[in-house]
């Protein structure tokens, strides 16, 4: 029996010499619905970035474990392929590498796809679901991967590939910056979707109440100079927009 | 497994045993050519053309850009010709087993009867097989060796041999012009289109040796063909040279289109001289391929004489520790309103050096013509070597030229986003590699553009590990 737990514990990052993060700790279990929220520089997205194993933003000290084992040491891919999935802000462009292509490479990671038992007509059709789902037209499947796709194109394509790989954990970073009103329920539908679904467990960071009111977070986080000041539930969202990061 | 995956083995897979026929020895002298045009039964002015030629080899140096260690080459532990045969198979069934076999592990004869319109095998220093589908034969295109198309053709290829690169060209155009033997002579009449593609395939078995194939093709006015090759060799812990002059001749209205897969192992000198005369209307495209060798020197050229004349050089080079690509274009502007396109997408791994070398020239007193180029290079490591060396000169005031260079080191933001979607390091790095070629190899026949990316897949897996 898997628990699919993440457990950041006593997480200290530095990078060039700042802290970034200083003893950061926090739990997601599976259908738990986690915003990290905090002002400019509070170290959300190096949080996000040190748990999917980027390799510039490995930790000093403190452990990453998932599913019960320790991914600290391991390679962006391995953690990936345990099912941790991670929306970027803003995602690379990759020249010559068609979106469909990509796709069909990248499900082969995934042992609980089964990919291997997709014919290529499976693949297209489900591919096309998908697209109409996030609303990006059928003829992005042959385009250059997110190149010269807009803000909004972008992360349609990111919630895609969400609903596509159904991770065990998923890591948004600023999803709903430059999506419009349709594609923003969109988000909130697919979040929705997975967490009844696959029981899929989030990090959201956000800095739209709108959106944060829509998913019906379980935990708040407020992350400021690399610390969680507070944590709490729907109350401390009242408090945050009454006061603003500054309270404490 | 893919036949790309076979061509890989057989680069590391040993050389067959077989019995040679011919065998010149080793060293480079007068008695060498002698011994080859007795074998081969060539005529007086032959000798006297291969001797005239050996002592240009003698009198010519290495080019200064090159690597001063090509001066070293010690060409007189070297074999010039060694064949284990001079008879020319035209059914596999006739040829030895086991260089059978080199051939159908490399998928020639599958491919054969798939798609190509014919096939010429070189084992060492002559064909072992060379076969065309008849209807070619009646529609009078010949496909022969060197030797053969001089003999039994000479009004076809004479007037061309030696003209489109000179003798005293280069050094190395010297010494394949002394000791050549077998590549392709090929004739298309006159608005015969030859829809499927003609291919040789170019095996080095001996060690020690050299392979000099000598390739001539004329496509005759408003006709078309497609020709590939491919090469390979066994990778042995001496030197293999490998030194061939390609002349090409594309008369009013014709197309040619020249395709090559380079894939020596890593001990073959691979210098070469590749250049096409395009007349009026004409368009002679290159399409080079080069991921194999320790060294390949190779600028394929475009002698743009008629007006309109149109010509492309497309290629990839990828060198790995120890080898280098040095590889380009010329483009020769000789008459007015000729058009010339040339793309070189190089690759760099570890202290490999692969870029681009090239020239471009527009003859004083024409009018209206056009270039472009663009070299763009990619670094898989931090200190990873690369080059770009353009030489242009345009006279004239009517002509559009652009010339526009990259060089960027491989994006590790691209390779852990990849990563993140769960893609290996190796396999985030290929797809990468094979986005930054992929126009390129979009140009490729199918069969090609299939294997050339599992190759490149294998070449920058094993750097990475």
């Amino acid at each position: 029996m898997t628990d699919n737990t993440l457990k950041v514990e006593n997480l200290d990052l530095e990078i060039a010499g700042q802290k970034v993060l200083q003893a950061l700790s926090m739990t997601i279990r599976p259908s738990e619905v986690h915003i990290l929220m905090g002002p400019n520089g509070a170290g959300k997205s190096s949080l996000a970035k040190a748990i999917v194993g980027h390799p510039h933003y490995a930790p000093q000290r403190g452990h990453i474990i998932f599913d019960e084992q320790k991914v600290d040491p391991w390679t962006p891919d391995k953690r990936a392929q345990m099912g941790i999935f991670m929306a970027f802000q803003s995602p690379c462009e990759v020249e010559g590498v068609s979106v469909a292509n990509f796709l069909r490479t990248a499900i082969h990671a995934y042992p609980h796809l089964q990919a291997s038992q997709y014919t290529a007509t499976q693949f297209y059709n489900h591919l096309y679901t998908l697209m109409d789902q996030v609303g990006l037209k059928r003829d992005f499947a042959g385009r250059e991967l997110n190149k010269g796709f807009s803000g909004g194109e972008k992360k349609r394509l990111e919630m895609l590939q969400m609903l596509l790989f159904q991770p065990r954990l998923a890591i948004l970073d600023e999803i709903d910056s430059s999506l419009d009103i349709e594609a923003f329920q969109m988000v909130v539908d697919a979040i929705h979707f997975l967490q009844k679904n696959c029981k899929t467990g989030f990090l959201i960071v956000t800095h739209s109440i709108l959106f944060i009111e829509q998913i019906c977070p379980s935990h708040i986080h407020l992350l400021k100079f690399g610390r969680i000041v507070q944590s709490g539930g729907k109350e401390l969202l009242a408090r945050i927009q009454k006061f603003g990061f500054n309270e404490n | 497994m893919t036949l790309m995956d076979l061509d890989v083995i057989m680069k590391e897979q040993e050389a067959v045993k077989t019995p040679y026929a011919f065998d010149a020895g080793e060293g480079l002298n007068e008695g060498t050519i002698r011994y080859m045009v007795e074998a081969k039964k060539e005529s007086d002015a032959w000798l006297q053309f291969r001797l005239n030629a050996l002592k240009m080899f003698r009198s010519k140096t290495i080019p200064t850009w090159l690597p001063t260690w090509l001066n070293d080459i010690d060409y007189q532990r070297l074999s010039y010709y060694i064949a284990e045969s001079r008879n020319v198979r035209k059914t596999w069934e006739e040829v030895p087993t086991n260089i059978k076999q080199t051939f159908e592990k490399l998928g020639i004869p599958e491919r054969e009867r798939r798609f190509l319109a014919g096939v010429e095998a070189q084992f060492d220093s002559e064909f072992a097989y060379a076969k065309m589908r008849t209807q070619l034969e009646q529609q009078g295109v010949i496909f022969t060796d060197s030797t053969e198309g001089l003999r039994q053709y000479p009004e076809v290829f004479e007037p061309y041999f030696a003209k489109i690169v000179p003798v005293h060209d280069n050094k190395f155009s010297a010494l394949n012009s002394a000791v050549f033997s077998g590549g392709s002579f090929i004739y298309v009449p006159k608005g015969v289109k030859v829809q499927q593609p003609l291919q040789a395939y170019f095996r080095i078995n001996a060690e020690r040796s050299g392979q000099f194939e000598r390739t001539l093709i004329v496509v005759d006015e408003g006709a078309e063909l497609t020709y590939m090759e491919g090469c390979t060799a066994p990778a042995f812990n001496t030197q293999n040279l490998h030194s061939a002059v390609v002349e090409l001749v594309v008369k009013k209205g014709a197309k040619l289109q020249y395709i090559t897969v380079q894939n020596w192992s890593s001990n073959v000198l691979n210098l070469v001289t590749k250049r096409g005369w395009v007349e009026e209307d004409a368009e002679l495209r290159w399409i080079d391929c080069n991921i194999g060798s320790r060294i390949t020197v190779k600028y394929p050229g475009l002698i743009l004489k008629g007006r309109k004349a149109r010509g492309e050089v497309l290629s990839i080079a990828l060198a790995h520790d120890g080898q280098r690509q040095d590889t380009g274009a010329r483009a020769l502007h000789l008459a007015n309103e000729t058009s010339s396109n040339i793309v070189s997408k190089s690759i760099s791994i570890g202290q490999g050096w692969a870029g681009y070398r090239g020239q471009v020239y527009v003859k004083p007193g024409l009018e209206h013509c056009k270039n472009s180029t663009e070299c763009h290079s990619l670094l898989l490591g931090e200190t990873s070597p690369t080059g770009t060396f353009p030489t242009l000169e345009i006279f004239g005031d009517s002509h559009n030229v652009r010339h526009e260079a990259s060089i960027a080191c491989i994006d590790e933001e691209k390779l852990f986003y990849l990563q993140q979607r769960g893609l290996k390091r190796s396999e985030a790095m290929s797809l990468s590699v094979n986005g930054f070629v992929n126009d390129l190899v979009r140009m490729f026949p199918l069969e090609y553009s299939v294997e050339l990316k599992r190759l490149i897949d294998l070449e920058v897996g094993n750097a990475v590990g």
